[in-house]
């Protein structure tokens, strides 16, 4: 019954997960790799370059100074650590992303972004 | 039975309880190595990892040319990898493994070790490492590994019982599948060389990017001490065989890895076709 409990909750977050259709400012729909590579330059374009571009964006903070930003079209990453509901749900299976790696100093070093799921 | 149940837990746990955190690695808090008693050491069992080897011959051919190796990393911050030993310790064998420096071994089999329930027994606190098997096809290009490799790893790491995991009772419910590798759509964690960016999957003339969100982990640290890869998360790929198969990609396919460290001038944009 507990259990139960648990998972109608893990189904009403993932709903409200799935719900936030994706990060950003929702440009990334519509993003081609043209216009990224217009958008995003390696090298020159900073943090405030890529936020005022896409919005905001899932951020990881690694201990060697990298970081990266992620941009999800469907689930955030979020789902995947949610016992049960990732069995069923998950945000690699999303239909679009984008990820763009800044250097210590705050700069794009690269960026990738998938448009069809594996 | 009872190992059949060990066995099959572990998928259950990477698919339902894959809890990430990188909040585990605390640079403050140093690890406190153990130098006597052998309780509370990091250390596997042998049997198991018997298991483990006997797997990997029967299905071989996964891996053409292959050795099988295991490897230790570190699982916690604080942990030093100077001066790690392993043993081969049971009530009547001490024998010492040779470590490479790569932090790689080949573990001989021993039926007297066997047979008294020996470990394989490190000179680190319980919960510093994570074991791995490591099988490598020889003659790949630089910074790939090969999907059939990585497959017969996982085949290996679950016969031998080496991936940490959490315990929970759904993983009753896989136990009685042979392959859960193969069969089950669990996301098996596996470690780079070094911090990545970006992973490309190869086989002939096709070509697909692995989602970022396959990199890294996950993003919860809500059982973060049950697992072992949060530490070396910037170094994590997680490989669903199931799906790839699925798909199509074959054995042979490889996994290009673009790191975080790369040079400016080789990075250009990783665009999916």
């Amino acid at each position: 019954m507990r259990g139960g409990k648990h998972l109608a909750a893990l189904l009403a977050l993932a709903t409200a997960l799935s719900g936030c259709a994706s990060t950003g400012n929702g440009k990334l729909p519509m993003l081609t790799p043209v216009r990224a590579a217009q958008e995003i330059i390696p090298g020159k374009s900073t943090r405030a370059d890529i936020e005022a571009a896409f919005g905001k964006a899932a951020i990881t903070t690694y201990a060697d100074g990298h970081e990266v930003w992620l941009y999800q079209l469907g689930l955030a990453k979020l789902v995947d650590s949610l016992p049960y509901v990732n069995l069923v749900l998950n945000s690699a299976d999303n239909k679009k992303e984008l990820s763009i790696l800044f250097n210590r100093a705050g700069i794009v070093k690269k960026y990738q972004l998938m448009e069809e799921p594996l | 039975m009872h190992k059949a149940i060990r066995y099959g837990s572990m998928p259950a746990l990477l698919l339902c309880f894959s809890f990430a955190a990188a909040s585990q690695a605390d640079p403050g808090v140093p690890v406190v190595e153990v130098q006597g008693a052998a309780t509370g050491r990091d250390q596997k069992s042998y049997r198991d990892m018997v298991a483990g080897m006997q797997v990997f011959e029967q299905q071989r051919a996964l891996a053409p040319g292959a050795t099988l190796r295991f490897k230790v990393l570190p699982r916690q911050a604080g942990v030093s990898m100077d001066r790690l030993t392993l043993q081969l310790a049971g009530a009547h064998t001490q024998l010492p493994i040779a470590l490479a420096a790569d932090h790689t071994f080949v573990l001989p089999m021993d039926a007297g070790a066997a047979g008294e329930n020996a470990s394989v027994r490190s000179n680190r606190k319980e919960k510093s490492l994570a074991w791995r098997a490591d099988i490598r096809t020889p003659g790949l290009p630089q910074d790939t590994r090969r999907l059939g490799d990585l497959l017969l790893e996982c085949k290996v790491a679950m016969a031998a019982d080496l991936l940490a995991y959490v315990h929970h009772p759904i993983n009753m419910l896989v136990v009685k599948l042979a392959d859960p590798c193969s069969t089950l759509p669990i996301n098996v964690f596996y470690f780079a060389d070094r911090p990545l960016f970006s992973v490309t999957l190869i086989d002939g003339q096709r070509r697909s990017v692995l989602p970022a969100a396959m990199l890294h982990g996950t993003d919860s640290p809500l059982m973060a001490n049950h697992e072992d890869w949060p530490y070396l998360r910037d170094r994590v790929y997680t490989v669903r065989f199931k799906l790839l198969y699925g798909k199509g990609w074959s054995d042979d396919t490889l996994l290009r890895f673009g790191y975080m460290d790369d040079d400016l001038a080789t990075t250009a944009p990783a665009v999916q076709p």
